[in-house]
């Protein structure tokens, strides 16, 4: 199992965030398939699976990156479905996005400069 | 037909909540309820999803069963890091786990190893009978055959939780019919065993001390499984009412 850096994020988390905010914005909150569904028209890749899915939704909410709470039990009767786990972007969340996607451009950036640096000493 | 009330989704289903049940037992309670809940709202929303993009019911059954099987890996590790927590929670109760886990894999090694014997020593039986060297039917053979099918039917009562202290009970029958009556067939049958038994002084006595050996070990099998008497409300409110009384 990969172990992760303390303060870093797994690229699964990166995406998680990054189309819970877009659904965020629009709805309010996120539930699991909803997320699943966003995840893969983004890149055209299969669903999520639900290990995966989970697994990091639970992990994220426990490291306060995500609010979960359930949907409230009426709203669910009426629509006569299952109750959805509701999650939330927090603030620590959105701050962990910023740091990881500034770390990716920063990482992309130095990218080049090694590849140009290798032409050079070959 | 919608893929919700269609046989093929209804079958994914089942088949994605026994896993999940698999993978969610002894695991803390509510985390498990969660992911349970989460994961039926999820199979919920998958069908309504396929049904608004025109998705066949057997294409949606696939995909759910293609998540399903793609995310056991994270599923498995989940469980790991969960029953972790629940470990260092009550380190006493985990102990008790892994002792309980060490002595059932104990017992069905050896419950195999007495059926393996069993099916041997029939095998040999079969051969030479085929061969000619003994007669068909006899009465030594009949009671192996007897012997091997107790042994199955002890080793299958070993793999349930609630049927394991029967299980082990009846162990004890063929541990003693296999190796006694199974040594004597094979000192006609098998050159090895004929010779050891000749040249062996202390070969009767190991093999009596295998007899008793494996009957003990499967008796204090039962006995360590043996279900433990659960108080009833009945006894709890005497035993309340008692304390009651000698505090008045």
């Amino acid at each position: 199992m990969a172990r992760r850096r303390p303060g870093t994020l797994f690229p699964i988390e990166v995406d998680i965030l990054e189309s819970g905010l877009a659904l965020q914005a629009s709805e309010g909150s996120f539930y699991g398939f909803a997320l699943a569904k966003h995840l893969s028209s983004r890149d055209g890749s299969a669903l999520t699976s639900h290990g995966t899915l989970y697994k990091a939704l639970s992990r994220m909410a426990e490291s306060g990156i995500l609010d979960a709470s359930w949907e409230e039990p009426a709203s669910a009767e009426s629509e006569g479905r299952p109750r959805r786990r509701l999650y939330t972007v927090t603030a620590e969340g959105s701050r962990a996005l910023v740091k990881a996607q500034v770390e990716t451009h920063r990482t992309e950036a130095s990218a080049p400069r090694i590849a140009q640096a290798g032409v050079t000493f070959a | 037909m919608s893929v919700l009330t269609s046989t093929f989704y209804h079958h994914a289903v089942s088949r994605v909540s026994r896993w999940c049940s698999w993978y969610t037992r002894e695991v803390d309670i509510e985390v498990a309820a969660t992911r349970r809940d989460e994961l039926a709202s999820d199979l919920y929303e998958h069908a309504i999803w396929a049904d608004e993009s025109g998705t066949t019911p057997r294409a949606a059954a696939r995909e759910i069963l293609s998540r399903a099987l793609r995310g056991a890996p994270a599923d498995l590790t989940w469980r790991h890091a969960q029953r972790r927590k629940v470990a260092l929670a009550d380190p006493t109760r985990f102990r008790r786990l892994r002792i309980e886990e060490a002595v059932s894999s104990l017992v069905l090694v050896a419950a195999s190893a007495v059926l393996g014997w069993g099916l041997f020593v029939l095998t040999r039986i079969v051969l030479s009978t085929i061969g000619e060297q003994i007669r068909p039917g006899s009465a030594t053979a009949i009671t192996i055959a007897s012997f091997t099918a107790l042994a199955a039917c002890g080793l299958v009562l070993l793999l349930q939780r609630r049927t394991r202290v029967g299980g082990a009970l009846i162990m004890v029958l063929p541990s003693f019919g296999l190796v006694h009556f199974g040594l004597y067939q094979l000192y006609s049958l098998s050159t090895t065993v004929g010779a050891l038994t000749f040249t062996m002084p202390g070969w009767e006595l190991a093999s009596n001390s295998l007899i008793v050996g494996l009957g003990m070990f499967f008796t204090a099998a039962a006995i360590w499984w043996w279900p433990e008497r659960r108080t009833t409300p009945a006894d709890t409110s005497t035993r309340l009412k008692t304390i009651g009384e000698m505090a008045r």
